[in-house]
């Protein structure tokens, strides 16, 4: 059980999330989503208790996330951050065997315990055959059920995600949410993660959650989050919303951005910014 | 946690290290590094036959006694202890760091502990050698913290990290150089030895002086190995799975300081081995840190060993300091690695592209 | 991002005619402080006379001393002062390192092994040869450092340039450290020139060193646009049309000159290059004119001013200038990093 407690977090003096209460669903996919910028990843950080609040707490089964110890929380929550680094000769199995750490005695003996953790993650991610290659030189979807099977050896009930499906092409995309649907049906996970697709977290999703300017817009079952006044609010985009013809969940279709000028500016200005800045001084 | 296990692959449990790799690399490495001890302690000016000195090491007495075990045997375990230590501290490094291109040196750390050692001798000419270690210790102490401290700036980024080292580097190195100008000639010619990287004229004393901080902080690192293992990987991913960051770098980067200062203390600047050493052993066993510490100790005793042995014999009766070897080899490895290039850059855990 | 954030910060910036006049008066203080170098310890001697024994020197002891020892003296602490300046501007420039120093890059240690292995080799002894040796010595580290920059295609970044002097510098220093352990009556004979010093250089070493020195100037001078293009990434700069590979070729070749020459001249003086650009900066912002002609004459002053200390400080017996620089020069160092001069 997890629970974000009226909490502010901050960069700097740069607050980014403010009076935010959310409790996760056990036993359930909550998926955030929101605009860059919003603090969905800031939120997903603050509940892996990465980043401190400067107000308010994170409880997790109703005691204070920052006043445990960080092992023992770890053999609660499992968190995948979204550009994970290993160096590069690292084995899947070596990187899998990182999952076992919180469980570690002192001078990191390794029991049959920690072995079987290890052995029965490589096979839920069906890595049994690549365990001995080194993480780098696998393809983008194979390293990112690498990174998983190193979460799941850590025996978690909660698993948390940032972006997992992130430079993934569309089948791999798929097939990492379906292992993650896969982990939360039949072993009874929880799940929490940060995605971009809102079609992809509508149809994967038992929960989600809205954020929006550093707190929750809404939050509630897809169908109840994923209507176009949400869309508008959040993105500031204008959309029609029907059932997916597959699925059934809802299903956004994007029309225009209700701000043109502001929408295309924004990712954009860096370089030419840049350039004409350049340009000035050469003259 | 007791419904969270996969049901599958319950059945079978393989062996659990992959010990094999790691225990044909170590035991042929420890078989070289005895074979080339004996091999050491044979050659040079006189020749001694390897099987009675041999006899000699398991107690019987040969005349040989004495020229082997206060000369030659001293002289080859300081520079041995001293390589052991370099090669250590330079996994430690490159780990913590997360470049395969620091070691003790480049960092500056070493030029702290030599211009502790150049001030001792310049202030206290007569002082014991047991002082040496604490003294080179200190200076890489102080040269570690100048450069933890002001390459910290929300946490540590590896390029600013390599930066900042060299240039305190370059600020050592005007010290010592202020140092020796201003001592008396027969201290510059002691200091400059030193500085070189020699372990000519050591004997038991400066090994016994030595030792306890080499075996020490040495145990010490292994023993936390799997702390520092888990700090190769990005941040967030060792923060997620409950390591201490920041202690933990700390405890790291003190115990790196601790082998280096206790390795100058044996034989003075010796350049490269703590990159050398780390590179070689992470091609043999990985960088799963237990392993990789321990073969690039070994390692990095054989060549400060080997490099000896060659710079005492090979142009008698010069006897050529050990450092020299090691940078002649060393730096053109470097070079060769800066420009095979690929790892370089982008490797911390800072950056977001893939 | 921080480029731009970098640019244009200086406290004169937007006073056209406060940088003209503080630059003339930077130019008046490297006069004086040449002529103070000059005069300085000369015991009663009044202003006058020493202007008419500089004059006329013939004959007298006074004139002598000026002739070969204080003029010269002084002249090379200005030049080389200004030149170290510059080549900092360049450096810092091309490697977009700002802790980026000649010393730093091998350079100097090529220098000193240069010089070390013409005496202990080639039983050199006059100072002009010695100053050959340390321009060939600064001249070929110097391109070693840039050959290994730049073939690594498309890698030559700052990190990569930075390390691999750093890499230089140790095996040089190095095997300089072996030369004088194998010939222990050299080292106290070049100890005090392998520390950086003004000391006994003669205005024919000057002459030597000139041509260099002036051909890295006028490189310098000349590339003064395409110097401001590469405050900023290869890609910008090629997208405005600026070859990046030529740019850094030129940009190398006048830190070589400049730097090699002042090695040559003076021994290692570490830190002025790292230090004045960052002096020019805060005073002119990153305008590559002015902070080309403030760093230099920075340079100047602050060597003149150091060697003066380096003299008088522990008299009779005289400090190594670089140390003196050095200790000028850390708390730069200490500022530039932690306000997070370096780029990655």
């Amino acid at each position: 059980m997890l629970l974000a407690e009226n909490i502010q977090v901050g960069y700097g003096s740069k607050i980014v999330i403010q009076e935010l209460n959310l409790t996760i669903a056990p036993g359930q996919i909550t998926t955030f989503i929101g605009a860059n910028g919003c603090g969905k990843s800031t939120l997903l950080r603050t509940l892996a208790r990465l980043l401190k609040p400067t107000a308010g707490t994170v409880l997790l089964d109703g005691r204070d996330i920052f006043k445990r110890s960080t092992r023992e929380v770890a053999k609660q929550l499992a968190l995948l951050p979204q550009t994970p680094y290993a160096p590069p000769e690292v084995t899947v199995r070596q990187l899998v065997r990182l999952g076992r750490y919180p469980h570690g005695r002192w001078l990191g003996g390794w029991s049959d315990r920690d072995e079987q953790a290890v052995q029965e993650a490589l096979a839920a991610m069906k890595l049994t055959d690549l365990a001995d290659q080194p993480v780098d030189t696998l393809s983008g979807g194979q390293r990112q059920r690498a990174w998983i099977a190193m979460t799941l050896a850590q025996e978690t009930d909660l698993l948390l995600l940032d972006e997992p499906t992130t430079y993934l092409d569309l089948s791999h995309q798929l097939d990492i949410l379906d292992i993650l649907r896969e982990l939360n049906r039949r072993h009874h996970k929880t799940i929490v993660m940060v995605l971009h697709d809102l079609n992809l977290a509508a149809r994967y999703s038992d929960v989600m959650v809205a954020v929006h300017q550093g707190t929750v817009y809404t939050q509630g079952k897809p169908e109840k989050v994923m209507t176009p006044e949400t869309i508008r609010a959040i993105f500031d985009v204008e959309c029609v919303v029907i059932p997916d013809p597959v699925a059934g969940t809802p299903l956004c279709i994007p029309i225009a951005t209700r701000n043109h000028e502001v929408g295309e500016d924004a990712g954009r200005t860096q370089e030419p910014a840049q350039a004409r800045h350049a340009l000035e001084l050469a003259r | 946690m007791k419904h969270g296990n996969p049901p599958s692959a319950r059945t079978h449990i393989r062996p659990a290290y992959r010990w094999h790799r790691f225990t044909v690399v170590t035991a042929v490495l420890v078989l070289m590094m005895i074979l080339l001890f004996i091999v050491s302690l044979s050659v040079g000016e006189t020749f001694l036959d390897p099987l009675e000195l041999t006899q000699t090491l398991f107690g019987s007495t040969t005349p040989y006694n004495q020229l082997m075990l206060n000369l030659r045997a001293p002289r080859i375990l300081a520079a041995l202890l001293a390589g052991c230590a370099l090669g250590g501290a330079g996994a430690i490094l490159q780990a913590i760091i997360r470049n395969p291109l620091a070691s003790p040196d480049l960092l500056g750390i070493s030029g702290g502990s030599s211009a502790a050692i150049v001030g001792l001798l310049l202030l206290f000419p007569n002082v014991s050698v047991h002082w040496h270690p604490p003294a080179a210790l200190l200076g890489a102490l102080v040269a570690a913290i100048l450069i933890y401290g002001l390459a910290w700036r929300k946490g540590l980024s590896p390029t600013r990290l390599v930066l900042v080292g060299i240039a305190i580097g370059a600020m050592a190195a005007a010290l010592t150089t202020f140092l020796l100008v201003a001592s008396a000639p027969e201290v510059q010619s002691r200091a400059y030895v030193w500085l070189v990287g020699s372990v000519y004229g050591s004997d038991w004393p400066d090994v016994a002086a030595g030792l306890p901080w080499v075996l020490g902080f040495g145990l010490a690192s292994w023993l936390f190995a799997q702390h520092i293992h888990i700090l190769q990987f990005s941040d967030d991913v060792s923060a997620a799975l409950g390591a201490r960051l920041t202690p933990y770098r700390v405890i790291g980067f003190a115990l790196c300081v601790g082998l280096t200062g206790g390795a100058l203390a044996l034989g003075g600047a010796i350049g490269f081995v703590g990159l050398l050493a780390p590179h070689i052993a992470r091609m043999l066993v990985g960088t799963e840190f237990g392993k990789w510490f321990v073969t690039s100790a070994l390692l990095g005793g054989i060549i400060v060993m080997v490099a000896d042995t060659v710079g005492r014999t090979a142009f008698s009766p010069l006897d050529v300091p050990v450092g020299i070897f090691t940078s002649a080899v060393g730096a053109p490895f470097f070079i060769f690695l800066l420009l095979r290039g690929k790892r370089i850059e982008g490797r911390s855990g800072e950056h977001a592209a893939r | 991002m921080n480029s731009v954030r970098t640019v244009n910060e200086g406290v004169l910036t937007n006073r056209l005619w406060g940088k003209v006049w503080i630059l003339l008066l930077l130019f008046i203080g490297v006069l004086f402080s040449a002529l103070f170098s000059v005069c300085e310890g000369l015991g009663n001697s009044s202003i006058s006379a020493i202007l008419a024994a500089a004059l006329h020197p013939s004959g007298s002891q006074l004139g002598t001393v000026l002739q070969e020892v204080r003029i010269p003296r002084a002249l090379i602490g200005v030049i080389v002062g200004a030149c170290l300046g510059l080549s900092g501007v360049l450096l810092q420039t091309m490697t977009r390192n700002r802790l980026a120093d000649v010393g730093i890059f091998g350079l100097n240690a090529g220098a000193s092994f240069a010089v070390v292995l013409g005496i202990s080799l080639f039983g050199m002894t006059s100072v002009s040869a010695l100053t050959w040796m340390g321009l060939l010595g600064s001249l070929a580290a110097g391109a070693c450092v840039y050959l290994m920059a730049v073939s690594a295609p498309g890698r030559a970044s700052p990190t990569t340039i930075t390390l691999a002097g750093a890499a230089l510098t140790m095996l040089l220093s190095s095997l300089t450290h072996a030369l004088l352990v194998l010939d222990q009556p050299m080292l106290s004979q070049v100890l005090f020139w392998i520390s950086g010093s003004l000391a006994g250089r003669s205005m024919h070493a000057l002459l030597v060193t000139l041509p260099f020195l002036a051909a890295g100037a006028l490189i310098a001078v000349g590339m003064v646009r395409a110097l401001a293009l590469m405050e900023f990434e290869d890609d910008v700069a090629e997208g405005l049309g600026q070859r990046v590979l030529w740019m850094r070729l030129a940009a190398g070749l006048a830190v070589i000159l400049l730097a090699g020459g002042c090695v040559a001249l003076a021994g290692p003086v570490g830190f002025l290059g790292l230090m004045t650009p960052h002096l020019g900066r805060w005073l002119v912002g990153s305008s590559m004119p002015w902070l080309l002609s403030y760093s230099a004459c920075l340079g100047a002053l602050v060597l003149v001013w150091a060697d003066v200390a380096a003299r008088t400080v522990l008299q009779p017996s005289e400090l190594p200038i670089g140390v003196l620089t050095a200790l000028i020069g850390a708390p730069f160092l200490i500022h530039v990093a932690r306000r997070g001069g370096i780029r990655s």
